[in-house]
């Protein structure tokens, strides 16, 4: 019954202070307690079962009194996060409340901006640009106020420390932020910073001191910058105990808790939670070309992944896109790949690297996939370099003239698929004028 | 099915159907003749998924008009994140709602954005009734849309397995859980069987997460079955490494469990690919299709896209009957049955060694969990007893 208070925190734990702790040594959670009966809860535990029951009851009616109903219309009971503003003629405002992020293509893309109430994560390489966005949105957040008190950041380092001067210059040079008069402007005096070394701490710092932090300073929004930086000295510590798959499922639990907890901040404090991460290589599996026959009836046989992986820059141009065949004369639907579900492949669209067959360079966030299924929206930042256009001599390598930057709106609740082309200057990140983002659909 | 639902219907409002003399006793009875009548009129009730070539999947038998989401049963649709699970249930949802049924939406991990909702109400009053919704109309529909959130597996708990008088309300034809594998998975954390030293205790915690899963898939029909509702349970994605078929890892439902796959009517799993997304049945009419050992297969196949404003397109399905891909059946070993040595059986006098090796078959169940769970339980019951 360890989480009882945590699934119900108003609970009067009082009369029942005698069975409790039989309970939580015979390890009966709060959902056993709701799913075995009652007689056999308390042969467990070894206390009397009509104590048990009356448990039960009292949690059965705390729960249902906690839960908040509320139909697409408003809110009845407890709110959820979103501000519906109702128009006189009824009309309900479409957008969901969200930090802009000062640029309005970047905003188009995300519907708005970065939502509150969410668990965001930005990943991109090294110099990507996420701490430039990360920068932006601790000003922006500024702009919005709760009853006439302007909100604040909260930006929670664990590896370089908040970058104070570059925070001046994009108060100084953003055209959106020097046009505001002085009163209105964001100040450095409202972005609160901490930094965190260790995991340990950082659930410690995440549990119980960032709500009072919340609170005390109205904060609207809470970075951290990164959230794997802690994972990784842990896990490459070679344990003398436990093999590698138990530090695996024991790291994938600790990531799902994590995520639980960072996504439980932003609801009950009605924040926005943004989390940078970084990226690995990985090497993808050339896709299988798609044959003309439909997917039942191929017989070419699997490319093993497991034998020394070969980079995708020998791909063959005709694998690119031919799944629908037109020659024949009845159309069938094919999936382009003979493993469609393994993870190699899905990994091409959930992490925002690869979902078009010509691309190289494939990048993988860490943490894996446990902590993909904890966000609430994933906004990738890639580049690519842009070689200089000149004779080289041979064997020379080409030169790097410049980076193409793209910032991808991989997968998000509460908006639909898209990219922007950006660049980096000194009054933060802007969109390439001129490129329309593409807003391709949820 | 349909007949034992009416028959349920008559037991538990017996003032409907015929005056009942409050000192009589009478058992409300239907005869056969008449069951019979109302399963050839009512038919089976539907909830069409709105991608024609996905109905016609799912409705099994060629002939029958209607296909999709039976009411009465539970369907599950698993697939990793941003394929579009949410998509699909929104537009089926809003499409209950043009229909004047009311909706039940459960969230799990993270509430749902209601500008998302509004836009599959757009969509649905036009492809319905061919003319754009206006802001009442949407107004309307929005409050028969029951909105709950769910913050733990407990709260699930609760009002599923031990429902308040009006839940759910009359005239809801679709409950959706969405995000279900979070609350699991935050109250069941998935262990590793063979982990070290564990007391009685812990074993049985270990096993427990597969049991509640049972339970709760039970109290889920239960539920759909007497308020003859269609429940559809997303469930994420794990990723499961493939050691028999030397290939790397795949992705499996995030939820598993020999009662819960068995408990479950039809198992979809949405993903994407380079051109469009794609719908696998796996699990159909109670039949499975593609079994869990079959890690990989996606089962018959249709095609849709998700366009800017949020709409589905239907974009092409494999015809014909379910072929399964035999040269891709994964081949288990038989179990070995344990066999005891000829000098450890037990005589006639009393000799302390268990006859039936109950207890040693206890402890198999109860240490058979983990990552490798669905290679050491036996095969499910591959059809559904209805």
């Amino acid at each position: 019954m360890t989480n009882l208070l945590s699934v119900l925190p108003d609970f009067d734990i009082q009369p029942f202070a005698h069975i409790l702790p039989s309970l939580e040594r015979a390890l009966i959670s709060t959902a056993d307690l709701l799913t075995l009966d009652a007689l056999d809860v308390a042969k467990r535990a070894q206390v009397p079962p009509g104590e048990v029951r009356r448990l039960a009851v009292a949690v059965v009616d705390g729960v249902h009194g906690s839960t908040s109903l509320s139909t697409g219309e408003g809110v009845e009971g407890g709110g959820n996060g979103e501000s519906v503003e109702q128009g006189g003629d009824g009309s309900v405002s479409n957008r969901i409340e969200a930090i802009s992020t000062l640029d309005d293509a970047f905003d188009a893309a995300l519907c708005g901006g970065i939502a509150v109430g969410k668990l965001t994560e930005l990943v991109g390489e090294s110099a990507a640009g996420k701490t430039q966005f990360l920068l932006t949105l601790l000003l922006s957040v500024q702009l919005s106020s709760t009853s006439g008190t302007p909100k604040s950041a909260l930006y929670i380092s664990t590896e370089a420390p908040l970058s104070t001067l570059r925070l001046v210059q994009i108060l100084e040079e953003h055209p959106k932020l020097s046009a505001l008069p002085f009163d209105e402007r964001p100040t450095m005096a409202r972005v609160q910073s901490a930094h965190i070394h260790d995991l340990e701490a950082q659930d410690h710092i995440l549990r119980y001191q960032v709500p009072v932090v919340i609170k005390r300073h109205n904060v609207g929004l809470l970075v951290v910058d990164s959230i794997a930086a802690n994972y990784r000295p842990e896990f490459d510590r070679g344990k003398a105990k436990g093999s590698a798959a138990e530090s695996f499922v024991k790291r994938s639990n600790q990531v799902t808790e994590l995520g639980a907890l960072l996504r439980q901040i932003a609801e009950k404090h009605d924040i926005a939670v943004v989390v940078a991460n970084q990226v690995a290589d990985r090497f993808a599996t050339v896709v299988e070309p798609a044959s003309q026959i439909p997917l039942s009836q191929q017989h070419t046989p699997k490319s093993q992944p497991t034998s020394p992986p070969y980079p995708t820059t020998t791909l063959p141009a005709t694998t690119a896109h031919a799944p629908k065949p037109d020659s024949t004369p009845i159309p069938t639907l094919t999936v382009s790949t003979d493993d469609p579900l393994s993870l190699d492949h899905q990994q091409r669209f959930f992490t925002g690297w690869g979902d078009e067959p010509s691309i190289t360079n494939l990048k993988t966030p860490s943490l894996g996939l446990a902590w993909t299924n904890q966000l609430g929206a994933r906004i990738a930042l890639l580049k690519s370099p842009v070689y200089a256009v000149r004779p080289y001599a041979s064997g020379e390598e080409p030169e790097i003239e410049g980076w193409e930057r793209t910032c991808r709106v991989v997968f998000g609740e509460w908006c639909g698929e898209g990219r922007v082309g950006f660049e980096i200057w000194k009054g933060g990140v802007r969109a390439i004028v001129g490129e329309e983002p593409e807003v391709k659909g949820v | 099915m349909a007949a034992s639902t009416s028959m349920i219907t008559v037991a538990i409002s017996p003032a409907a159907s015929q005056k009942q003399h409050p000192s009589s006793h009478r058992l409300p009875t239907v005869s056969a003749s008449e069951a019979l009548q109302d399963l050839q009129t009512a038919g089976l009730e539907t909830i069409s998924t709105t991608l024609p070539g996905l109905d016609s999947v799912l409705s099994g038998t060629i002939g029958v008009v209607a296909g999709g989401l039976e009411r009465g049963k539970t369907s599950e649709l698993w697939g990793p994140k941003g394929a579009g699970k949410t998509a699909l249930l929104l537009e089926i949802a809003a499409r209950e709602l043009c229909r004047g049924n009311k909706v039940v939406w459960m969230d799990g991990a993270s509430p749902l954005s209601i500008p998302r909702l509004e836009s599959a109400l757009d969509h649905q009053v036009n492809a319905t009734n061919g003319t754009t919704a206006t802001p009442a109309n949407i107004g309307d529909y929005k409050k028969h849309f029951l909105h709950y959130r769910v913050p733990t597996f407990s709260h699930l708990l609760a009002l599923v397995l031990h429902p308040g008088p009006d839940f759910p309300p009359p005239g809801a034809t679709l409950l959706v859980v969405e995000g279900f594998h979070t609350l699991v998975d935050l109250d069941y954390p998935r262990v590793l069987f063979a982990s070290s030293g564990k007391t009685q205790q812990q074993k049985w915690q270990a096993g427990r997460r597969y049991a509640v899963l049972g339970t709760l898939i039970a109290g889920l029909n239960k539920l759909a079955v007497l308020n003859n509702l269609a429940i559809a349970v997303t469930t994420g994605c794990a990723s499961r490494v493939r050691t028999d078929s030397g290939l790397g890892s795949a992705l499996v439902p995030g939820v598993g469990g020999g009662e819960w796959d068995g408990g479950v009517w039809n198992r979809l799993v949405i993903f994407r690919d380079f051109t469009c997304r794609f719908v696998g049945v796996q699990k159909c009419r109670g039949r499975i299709l593609i079994s869990r050992e079959q890690i990989g297969e996606t089962g018959k196949i249709v095609g849709f896209t998700i366009d800017e404003k949020g709409a589905l397109q239907q974009k092409g399905s494999t015809g014909g009957p379910a072929i399964e891909d035999l040269r891709r059946k994964v081949t288990r070993s038989p179990i070995k049955t344990r066999k005891r040595v000829i000098d450890e059986v037990a005589d006639s006098e009393g000799e302390e060694a268990d006859e039936y090796g109950w207890a040693e078959t206890d402890e198999d169940a109860l240490t058979a969990d983990g990552p490798g769970d669905d290679i050491l339980e036996p095969p499910p019951a591959d059809t559904a007893v209805v």
